[in-house]
């Protein structure tokens, strides 16, 4: 509009100056001139003058220097010291009390295009790096339904989702690292998140994933084998504008046969078919008032986990659940209490049993920066009684927080 | 596996079914209420408009809920602050599946869009707290810049619903005179006109300096000052402390002095050596108002204000966030009334 107004003020007045008759004045001339001029000016009095441009002037380009559209990157660090207070075998009181760096995890996070965005965790532990997740996401792909490609930790029950330091406390609960593994399910496939009509509750939702099976603790490991599939369904409902309850139950179903492998003889190895079942239960029932959400929270939660593994030794059944309560005392104090209870990962498990209690206290410096003091006491069935006394430390830097509901 | 199939489908079908048997009126979602209620002013009948945050909640840190993914999902329109105050938003669209409300899509409005940010930081680094990269994004407190949001809103609206825009430009005609009229008062409008008055007020110093050096009609235009900043006038140039930096652009235009803060930096809680400092400092420059919004620790307010022998303004940053504040204009007013006091 500017460069339009402009253009027509020069081509006016060229066309005054073409075709002026002989008897207008030359002083009229000038004025004119001067009002068309101040006019002209007044439109672009907003604009920086034209400025000379010298001769020692660097130019640069942009090319190289796109940071800006760089994935946004955090980096987590958790790490800490623990000491054994009780121990039966003195041999391992070396290994129990000591300081540890569990992992510093690089998290990566960018959209893709207007359709699809991408996460990535790296762990660094001083063993090495490792891939934690990288996944791309299509969002709404069809009406209600997201759809993940790549490697991730499955939606098996809640936390079983969430990355060790997002953990309220400093370990996984031990029902979970005993059936699901010590690394828990983190594959690589396909996964279908699908938003369910509410009905009933305030939301549902249907995951149905499909993944290699390469947990070795459960599945046939590395080598390509029939795939393993999980179906999760979860409702949720606002039991008022602070509280909330949210249960889910959990299926996988795969197999745990190695077919088709080649040893370095050339022998073919076809175990013959053996499956791998696993089921889940979840509850949620959390609380915080809107009003005061960074001084106060209580959240309950408790799962059940459950595996029938065929081997070739025989069928394997174990069953365990955890159930833990967690208070946000102060803006800065959160304390909380866990208690686990699981059958051991074996055939020959009944009558057994292996619990832990767990109690803690997590100082919150900062939304970045946390502390916590973890009393841990684990027994049972062939279990050598252990209780630990951890400091944990947990720093974020970056832009990126767990975000948990 | 047949049955399932069938299930699978039919569970399809009724969330598609659903999802188009929604209502002819838009659905706006909005980040917080106070948008929400700007939103209604100008979408009136053609609109339904729900929110995520509460006035009395703080934007900062919100769940990103199920059911708070769920009322995304259907939003045919969503307008947040479009900086880095609701963190938790992309996380809820993702979870929506709404992929027309993402940034940069056409169904999505940053309500920031064009706006004069003050507090951009010259370093852009965690020590400083809570740092804001983009600017102070606690924009809504100051009643100027509610202007921009309702033509953001406008635009929106105006993009997805072209049908209505000629309504929904006449509705951001109505309210913007109503703000004008709250902010500056009808008789300095009669005399100085919107356009120049709402470039004026961006620079608050320079306003008030021109009110009181000019005359009209032999008496000082500061005197046809009315509205809120005529009634602000009591706590011109008057000293007080906050909690947080949400009050920044309500006392750039108000013309009042934060001069420390009761978090040492954005979002770190207070130490007690702070807190001390605090006081010192409050007693040694006889501050007597302490300023905060209603989601903060209100204990460790009184506290202070129990110390030093304060006010403590404990009020909603937010439209509804108490009673009486259901309109923007009610809640300005109440924002308004409540400084005002404190310093009576």
């Amino acid at each position: 509009m500017h460069r339009q107004v402009c253009y027509l003020s020069a081509a006016l007045t060229m066309i005054w100056a073409l075709g002026s008759p002989a008897t207008v004045g030359a002083e009229d001339k000038d004025a004119e001139r001067d009002r068309l001029r101040q006019e002209a000016e007044s439109l672009v009095a907003d604009l920086a003058d034209e400025k000379e441009v010298a001769a020692e002037t660097v130019f640069t380009s942009g090319q190289r220097s796109l940071q800006a559209l760089n994935p946004e990157i955090s980096a987590v660090i958790d790490a800490g010291g623990q000491l054994g207070l009780r121990e039966f075998d003195r041999d391992s009181l070396a290994d129990s009390s000591r300081f540890y760096f569990r992992v510093m995890g690089l998290h990566l996070e960018s959209n893709l295009d207007p359709f699809s965005f991408f996460k990535a965790a790296i762990g660094v532990t001083p063993e090495g790096v490792g891939l934690g997740e990288a996944y791309v996401t299509w969002v709404n792909l069809l009406p209600g339904l997201n759809f993940s490609l790549g490697k991730f930790r499955q939606q098996f029950g809640v936390i079983q989702r969430w990355h060790v330091p997002a953990l309220d406390q400093f370990d996984f609960p031990l029902p979970l690292t005993t059936i699901l593994g010590p690394e828990g399910l983190n594959q690589i496939g396909i996964s279908f998140n699908w938003r369910l009509p509410a009905l009933w509750a305030d939301d549902q939702h249907l995951i149905v994933q499909v993944t290699n099976g390469t947990n070795q603790h459960l599945f046939q490991g590395q080598s390509f084998g029939v795939p393993v599939g999980l179906l999760r369904w979860s409702q949720y409902f606002d039991l008022n504008e602070a509280t909330y309850l949210e249960f889910g139950a959990t299926g996988m179903l795969g197999t745990n046969s190695r077919r088709g492998i080649e040893d370095a003889t050339g022998a073919l190895t076809n175990d013959p078919f053996r499956s791998t079942t696993l089921a889940g239960a979840d509850l949620t029932l959390s609380w915080s008032p809107l009003q005061q959400q960074r001084y106060q929270h209580v959240t309950f939660r408790a799962e059940f986990y459950w595996v029938g593994k065929e081997t070739a030794a025989g069928y394997l059944s174990a069953a365990g659940a955890y159930a833990y309560l967690d208070a946000g005392l102060t803006e800065t104090l959160v304390a909380g209490a866990r208690f686990d209870l699981t059958q051991p990962f074996a055939i020959d498990n009944d009558g057994q049993r292996l619990y832990q209690a767990v109690a803690y206290l997590t100082c919150w410096q900062s939304p970045w920066v946390k502390t916590r003091l973890q009393l841990t006491h684990l027994d049972g069935s062939g279990q050598t009684a252990d209780t630990r006394l951890i400091v944990q430390v947990i720093l974020a830097a970056g832009p990126h927080k767990h975000e948990k509901y | 596996m047949k049955i399932f199939v069938t299930l699978l489908l039919s569970i399809f079908l009724l969330a598609a079914n659903h999802a188009q048997a929604s209502e002819s009126k838009l659905q706006v979602v909005t980040s917080l209420s106070t948008y929400a209620a700007i939103a209604k002013e100008i979408g009136r009948e053609y609109i339904e408009v729900d929110w995520i945050v509460n006035g009395n909640q703080d934007p900062h840190f919100v769940r990103p809920k199920p059911s708070l993914a769920r009322k995304l999902a259907r939003a045919d329109l969503f307008v947040s602050t479009g900086l880095d105050l609701e963190l938790w938003a992309p996380a809820l669209i993702d979870l929506s599946g709404n992929g027309e409300i993402r940034s940069g899509q056409r169904r999505f409005v940053s309500a920031s869009h064009d706006m004069n940010l003050l507090e951009v930081p010259k370093v852009k680094s965690r020590a400083e707290g809570g740092v804001h990269l983009y600017g102070n994004p606690h924009f809504v407190a100051n009643p100027l810049y509610a202007h921009q949001i309702a033509r953001n809103i406008t635009a929106g609206l105006s993009r997805i619903d072209p049908a209505h825009a000629p309504q929904y430009a006449d509705n951001l005609k109505i309210i913007s005179e109503e703000l004008d009229r709250r902010i500056f008062g009808d008789s300095l409008l009669r005399i100085l006109g919107s356009k120049i008055l709402r470039r004026l007020g961006q620079k608050p110093a320079t306003l008030f300096k021109f009110l009181r050096q000019r005359n009209y009609q032999g008496q000082a235009l500061i005197e046809h000052l009315g509205g809120w900043l005529k009634k602000g006038m009591k706590f011109r140039g008057k000293k007080a402390v906050a909690y947080h930096l949400n009050w920044t652009y309500f006392s750039h235009l108000f013309g009042l002095q934060v001069v420390n803060y009761v978090e040492p930096r954005p979002s770190i809680p207070p130490t007690p050596r702070h807190i001390q400092e605090l006081i010192e400092q409050m007693n040694r420059e006889k501050i007597q108002v302490i300023l905060s919004a209603n989601y903060y620790q209100t204990d460790r307010l009184q506290t202070i204000a129990h110390e030093v022998n304060a006010r403590a303004v404990v009020v909603a940053m937010g439209v509804g966030g108490e009673a009486g504040t259901d309109s923007y204009f009610e809640f300005i007013d109440r924002l308004v009334t409540r400084v005002t006091a404190a310093f009576d």
